[in-house]
């Protein structure tokens, strides 16, 4: 057997060990890029750098913690700024897996702002069947959200007092990682014409693209990229606050595997084209 | 009869449904909002089901000593322990055993597996990128451009990578993602009309 | 606190009583703005009307704005909209709008300022409106009342009419065509699919070997089409290792889609003559957790030794867990999903992979079904019909027509 083909049938762990330790040097060394902004997520940022203190802004955040190392960091990036700029953010999950994940981060961004729950922001948590909740948020908060997460009635709620449907919030952002993203789009875009933007992860990315162009949304964080990005634009607030800046780490780990498939694939198609020259010499 | 009736109820359903998209009148609204209760309604009766259906299943493989039995002892010891834990009143409190169990055993678990992903997509791309001929090779420069133009090296490179990576998803992506949209809309509407009009009963396990 | 909160209510009444003397129509002009030496005039020409097309819940007003708005705040920082049951008296604040706002659909509730009491919007009852402009200075200027207006609920919402004739047109299409394959039987053309010719050959190939074939009918919920149309494609493959006796595995997500699963393959049994064959263990629950799933799956992969691997529904980040884990163990694969994302991982792993809608065209392509061929031929047609309004949709607008957005336009 030459090289080539041992090269072509090279066992898949060693694969996997060259993918763990590119994941693991850029830890130890990390190699500290600039993270370039794209529109669709300067949009994002634009969007809420713009709104006046005190607008109320929808955060949904239905994502799992599988998805937690891509949507957590956009998550929080986007929490942060909407603290910054004092708006009253409504906080909710669809994602079964994602209440106690919610309230965490939303708990802890607080707190870095000292905001206040129920004056500043309102976590409602966790309802089943996501297409009927967004349906019912079009018509009134209190319909599927008698009471938040912590069995607060939401007419006692004093930032919630004039907050009744998607009507009155300047926003949604969406941030998860299946096909909950869809019925955002569908159910409270379409029918309720309430503006939105996603954070999704990097593998969904693409097929929110077309929606982008034709405005039905007005931003899009992909994957960790997205996170970097929002991040980055986010910069002077982080260096303020000394947060570590997770996803712009991440983006180290995720520059060394991006390679090393590059350097993979290029090896592979070397090693093809190396056996298919020598069987056509052959024959 | 056992059939037709089931029929009957779908197609009848189907009609009003999608008669209540055109009207906004507070009857339509009405009848759109107990539909929508039902279906959570059946769902919830669902789920006795599969909990039943999961700890039958479990059960007989420890009782057989089948292949891989150990696990099933592990799937319903979690089970019974989650369910136990999580129907006390302050469960979702910090702290509380069952949050612990959540934050240090489920979350990490969860990222795990997803996190294998990485692993297996080298793998995949290694065997699969292969420029055997135009349309391949296209296909392969195009995942490297995105791949690169992706990450900070891509722009640390030279800054025409993310240029050409946006460029790509912005047009042939978006035009490959529309197409394959708009017919999965007509597929699924045609679809829709078959179980209405009756002719695709797969659903009820008829074919 | 409490002495100060009824001040503010006594001061706000007495606005509102000031606002209520205002006789309907005028202009209640104030005197000049101190900040600016603009005059102040009170927002112009308010109409109020019936929202159109919703369910009654709603007045929509307009007003043009004072010319000293320019969005800013800097001169009018905002709007109040006022209701009441009468024109004269009784006016209430039901919203507090920014600056540059001309347009407001009324249809939440307005507070008692001395009870604070919420009181509701209420269907078919006559309002009368007034909207007031609030002057950074300080100054009102309140427009004259507009009314009486009730909220009507519509039986059809006329911005729905592309849609309707779409669905209409598509209706007529699956009728027409279903007809037409009525008289020409079976013989409609369907380009062959080549991940449906090969399951009856990866059924085979278990059947050989002696080992069993899974199927996963993915993340989906029942109703989605995917989900639907991998019930067609499950009775096909039960059928086959019915009359083979190759065991089968169904491990489900989802309890509702596990039972029709179950109903599924019980039926593909007796049709093949085999009812004693089948069994609910066949067919079961593991859990409704995305990566709980994979994991039970693959350890099932990889215990059972599976000989073919269908994965055929809707499917999300499992997809590559999946198939790569069926690549290891060297099943044969077949796949097929709607899902966009997920296809590039079904296509680098797995034997066969069907794309999109050739998922959807599985029951009749499998069935020939004559009124499921004509359903597809009229779906084809549809698409046509598409690509045709799509190139001239292109065209016109290149060339400032916008005659046929404005047609097909939906409006919400």
């Amino acid at each position: 057997m030459s090289i080539w083909e041992k090269l072509l049938q090279i066992d898949r762990r060693i694969i996997y060990l060259l993918v763990f330790l590119a994941a693991i040097i850029p830890f130890l060394f990390p190699a500290g890029l600039e993270v370039n902004t794209t529109r669709e997520v300067q949009s994002i940022y634009d969007f809420i750098e713009n709104l006046a203190p005190g607008t109320p802004i929808l955060l949904a955040a239905d994502y799992d913690p599988q998805t937690q190392a891509e949507n957590g960091p956009q998550a929080q990036a986007v929490l942060r700024h909407m603290f910054k700029k004092d708006l009253r953010v409504v906080i909710m999950t669809l994602s079964q897996d994602g209440a106690a994940l919610a309230e965490m981060f939303s708990n802890s961004v607080a707190r870095e702002y000292q905001k206040r729950r129920w004056e500043d922001y309102t976590y409602l948590g966790y309802k089943p069947y996501p297409s009927i909740i967004i349906l019912s948020l079009g018509q009134d908060f209190r319909i599927s959200y008698p009471r938040d997460y912590y069995n607060r009635k939401l007419d006692d709620i004093p930032m919630m007092q004039d907050i009744r449907n998607l009507d009155d919030v300047a926003a949604v952002i969406e941030i998860g990682g299946g096909n909950v993203c869809h019925m955002w789009l569908t159910y409270a875009h379409e029918r309720y014409k309430v503006p939105l933007a996603l954070g999704v992860t990097a593998v969904s990315g693409p097929q929110y693209y077309p929606f982008l162009q034709s405005g039905q949304l007005f931003g899009l964080l992909g994957g960790l990229k997205g996170a970097a990005e929002y991040e980055t634009l986010m910069d002077g607030e982080y260096t303020r606050l000394d947060l570590p800046r997770k996803a712009i780490q991440g983006m180290n780990v995720q520059n060394f595997v991006h390679v090393l498939i590059v350097i993979l694939t290029v090896v592979g198609n070397v090693a093809f084209f190396a056996i298919r020259r020598r069987e056509r010499r052959a024959s | 009869m056992k059939r037709r009736v089931p029929m009957l109820i779908v197609s009848i359903t189907g009609f009003l449904l999608t008669i209540q998209y055109f009207s906004p009148h507070p009857a339509s609204e009405m009848f759109y909002n107990n539909a929508l209760d039902w279906l959570v309604i059946i769902g919830i009766f669902a789920m006795p089901l599969g909990i039943y259906s999961m700890v039958r299943i479990q059960f007989h493989k420890v009782i057989r000593r089948s292949t891989g039995w150990g696990y099933s002892v592990i799937a319903l010891i979690s089970l019974f322990t989650m369910l136990g834990l999580g129907y006390t009143d302050k469960c979702l409190e910090n702290g509380t055993f069952f949050m612990k169990l959540f934050e240090y055993v489920y979350i990490p678990i969860q990222a795990t597996m997803f996190s294998l992903l990485a692993f297996y997509i080298a793998s995949a791309a290694y065997r699969a990128f292969r420029a055997r001929n135009l349309l391949a090779t296209i296909v392969l420069t195009s995942a490297v451009i995105v791949m690169l133009g992706r990450v900070p090296i891509g722009w640390a490179i030279h800054p025409l990578i993310p240029w050409l990576a946006d460029w790509i998803m912005n047009n042939p992506n978006m035009a490959a993602q529309r197409a394959i949209t708009i017919g999965l809309g007509l597929g699924a509407a045609s679809t829709a009309m078959k179980i209405v009009l009756g002719i695709e009963r797969s659903y009820m396990g008829m074919e | 606190m409490q002495t100060s909160g009824y001040r503010q209510a006594f001061r706000i009444l007495i606005i509102v009583m000031l606002w209520a003397a205002t006789p309907a129509g005028s202009l209640g002009v104030e005197p000049e703005d101190a900040g600016t030496g603009l005059p102040v005039i009170p927002p112009m020409n308010l109409v109020a009307a019936d929202t159109p097309n919703d369910n009654g819940n709603g007045i929509t007003l307009r007003w043009d704005c004072p010319p000293g708005d320019d969005g800013s705040g800097a001169v009018i920082s905002g709007y109040v909209v006022l209701r009441s049951e009468n024109s004269r008296e009784g006016y209430l604040e039901t919203a507090v709008l920014g600056p540059g706002t001309a347009k407001y659909i009324d249809n939440g509730p307005a507070a008692d300022p001395v009870t604070g009491e919420k009181i509701h919007f209420i269907r078919n009852k006559p309002y009368y409106y007034r909207v007031a402009a609030r002057y950074a200075s300080g100054y009102r200027a309140v427009s004259g009342a507009s009314g009486p207006v009730q909220g009507r609920a519509q039986w059809f919402h006329d911005g729905k009419i592309p849609v309707l004739t779409a669905t209409v047109l598509f209706f007529a299409l699956v009728i027409l065509y279903i007809q037409k394959a009525r008289l020409q039987g079976s013989e409609l053309y369907v380009r062959p699919i080549a991940g449906m010719k090969e399951i009856d050959n990866a059924i085979g190939r278990a059947t050989e070997m002696g080992r069993p074939i899974l199927y996963v009918l993915g993340l989906g919920s029942p109703e989605d089409i995917a989900t639907i149309a991998s019930y067609t494609i499950l009775a096909r493959v039960a059928r086959k290792t019915a009359e083979y006796r190759t065991e089968l595995i169904v491990p489900c997500n989802e309890p509702i889609v596990m039972t029709i699963a179950q109903e599924t393959v019980r039926n593909a049994y007796m049709e093949a003559g085999h009812p004693d064959a089948y069994s609910d263990d066949m067919v079961f629950f593991v859990t409704s957790m995305q990566f709980a799933y994979v994991a039970a799956v693959n350890g099932l992969m990889l215990r059972e030794k599976t000989a073919t691997n269908c994965y055929f529904g809707k499917f999300y980040a499992e997809s590559l867990l999946l198939s790569e884990t069926g690549n290891i163990a060297g099943s044969i694969q077949v796949a097929g999903t709607d899902e966009v994302a997920q296809l590039p991982f079904f296509v680098t792993t797995c034997d066969y992979t069907l794309i999109g809608e050739e998922l959807y065209a599985a029951s009749a392509y499998l069935g020939r079904d004559p009124l499921l061929l004509g359903a597809l031929k009229a779906q084809d047609f549809a698409k046509a019909l598409v690509m045709i309004l799509i190139v001239a949709g292109a065209v016109l607008m290149s060339f400032g027509i916008d005659w046929l957005l404005e047609i097909i336009t939906v409006r919400m």
